[in-house]
């Protein structure tokens, strides 16, 4: 995965949820997400959920920071250097994609007011390996007479 | 990871026979094995509906049934569900070779442009097992070379692929949990291998409580949610038999317990207990934490969507949105609590139905 345009103030690219073969469901701003294709699975903080949903909408990290600016007490420094780690980690596990249709952004919530901006926790993303080994790795080679694999079993 | 491998999702062609065709090519081949070596059929009660399982010969009948034989019913005339079984070896049958490439096959063993709105198929690793659904006439195919290939693990849950792509789009949902409970309902216990889940359950067991499973159930979430069983059995790593001493004399396999867990077929130990469900009042997350006493603590519903939801899709070929719905729904509905499992098994049963018939303290 290309992540190297990730942090670029101009043109930086759009991201997307790398659906269908990352699946996510939210609930009270936490987000469990799981990648089909490499069998890890991974649960994001609040921060991190938001900033997740600010992806949701197809934008920039630069506008992603922006969001989290509207919903946090923070200095703007960090959370954009949290974010631009954040998103950089995201596509390097293949949660996220650029977006190449680029379609526009919805727009984003009302900022919250001062006195209701939350305390900064930085978007942490938890990564899970122990279902990965449930995947066949590596492609058929040896099959039978009749043509039908013989593998080993994975992990069960 | 391969580039050689297509994407069994895609709708581009990965081979010259439609599944249809193949479909209809293996359900002639297992009427030929039936009318070569014999054929019997055997009913079930099934998430509520009636299932049929037919069998081409005698040798995948005790493999597959044992596991299923409390929820055993009379015939009916329209089964919701038909499941054909047979293997080539005893039926004397040859199987027609696979109409795709070898780089059809996905990494849990998806056959690529064979999984359509109307048909799922999978040749499953380590069982090395053909399943084939068609959900429009709601029959599955199970086919393997050789009956002896079927593992231990797959006679504990056996075609749960099959049931769990026969629910997609319903409210039911196969899941990876345990389920105990009594007479104002139950919980379900969920977590990947090693967080407590069978001991809980058997130390339920030994306390007289219903028994809905150990690790694979099938849940109904909505409207209310609903545990089903599916699996009379139970597993338990070898070194955990010490805690239950009195079952192992009916563990099923005391001669492969290097390799493999202790499997016990609930039916000959305490088949009164086995229920066929109960309402879900709870799902509850045990964990082992080396302490004497055990004690409750809530769970949030994103933490019980994470002990539930990864372990039970990427056990699941084709599981995805639908599954990962249905499992946050849940979530959403059942209280949760981590269940701090304690070295003193009595005290498990006690919190649990405490928690049942109390509500949290």
């Amino acid at each position: 995965m290309d992540c190297s345009g990730v942090g670029m103030p101009d043109g930086s690219p759009r991201y997307r949820p790398n659906t269908p073969k990352v699946i996510y469901e939210t609930y009270d701003d936490e987000v469990v997400l799981i990648n089909m294709d490499s069998g890890n699975y991974y649960s994001l903080n609040r921060s991190a959920g938001r900033a997740w949903a600010s992806i949701e909408r197809r934008i920039t990290a630069q506008e992603i920071a922006q969001d989290l600016r509207r919903d946090y007490a923070c200095d703007g420094a960090q959370v954009e250097e949290e974010v631009l780690r954040f998103v950089k980690e995201l596509c390097q596990e293949g949660l996220i994609v650029p977006d190449e249709e680029a379609a526009p952004a919805s727009a984003a919530s009302a900022a919250a007011p001062a006195a209701q901006r939350l305390p900064f926790d930085p978007p942490v993303l938890q990564k899970f390996s122990d279902m990965a080994d449930l995947l066949l790795l590596d492609p058929i080679h040896e099959v039978d007479e009749n043509g039908w694999p013989h593998q080993p079993p994975p992990g069960n | 990871m391969s580039g050689l491998r297509a994407d069994p999702y895609s709708s581009a062609p990965a081979a010259s026979v439609v599944p249809e065709s193949f479909f209809e090519t293996l359900r002639d081949t297992f009427e030929q094995a039936g009318a070569r070596a014999g054929s019997s059929e055997r009913w079930f009660t099934i998430g509520g509906e009636t299932v049929r399982l037919r069998f081409a010969g005698p040798a995948l009948q005790p493999l597959i049934v044992p596991a299923l034989e409390h929820l055993a019913a009379g015939p009916a005339d329209a089964p919701a569900l038909t499941v054909c079984f047979w293997d080539s070896a005893s039926t004397d049958t040859r199987m027609p070779a696979p109409p795709w490439p070898t780089t059809a096959y996905g990494q849990r063993g998806e056959i690529a442009g064979y999984n359509t709105e109307r048909f799922r198929t999978v040749y499953q690793h380590g069982v090395n097992a053909l399943h084939m659904f068609d959900a429009r006439r709601r029959t599955a195919l199970y086919w393997v070379a050789r009956p002896g290939q079927i593992p231990y693990w797959e006679r504990s849950f056996p075609m749960r692929t099959i049931l769990h792509w026969w629910t997609q789009g319903r409210a039911l949902q196969l899941m990876h949990a345990g389920a105990v409970g009594g007479p104002s309902g139950g919980a379900l216990i969920a977590g990947k291998s090693g967080s407590g889940k069978s001991t809980t359950t058997l130390a339920c067991l030994d306390a007289g409580m219903m028994y809905a499973g150990d690790d694979y159930v099938l849940a109904r979430v909505e409207p209310e949610p609903l545990v089903h069983s599916l699996y009379g059995t139970a597993k338990l790593a070898p070194d955990n038999l010490r805690r239950f001493p009195h079952l192992r004399r009916f563990v099923s396999n005391p001669d492969n317990l290097e390799k493999e867990k202790a499997m016990i077929f609930l039916k000959d130990v305490c088949p009164a207990q086995l229920a066929r469900g109960f309402p879900i009042r709870a799902l509850l997350l045990p964990r082992v934490t080396g302490l004497r006493d055990t004690t409750l603590r809530c769970a949030t519903p994103i933490a019980c969507l994470e002990a539930l939801a990864p372990t039970t899709i990427l056990h699941l070929p084709g599981a995805s949105h639908d599954a990962f719905g249905k499992i946050s729904l849940l979530s959403r509905s059942v209280p949760g609590y981590i269940l701090d499992a304690g070295t003193d098994l009595e005290q498990i049963p006690q919190v649990i139905r405490r928690l049942l018939e109390e509500g949290p303290s």
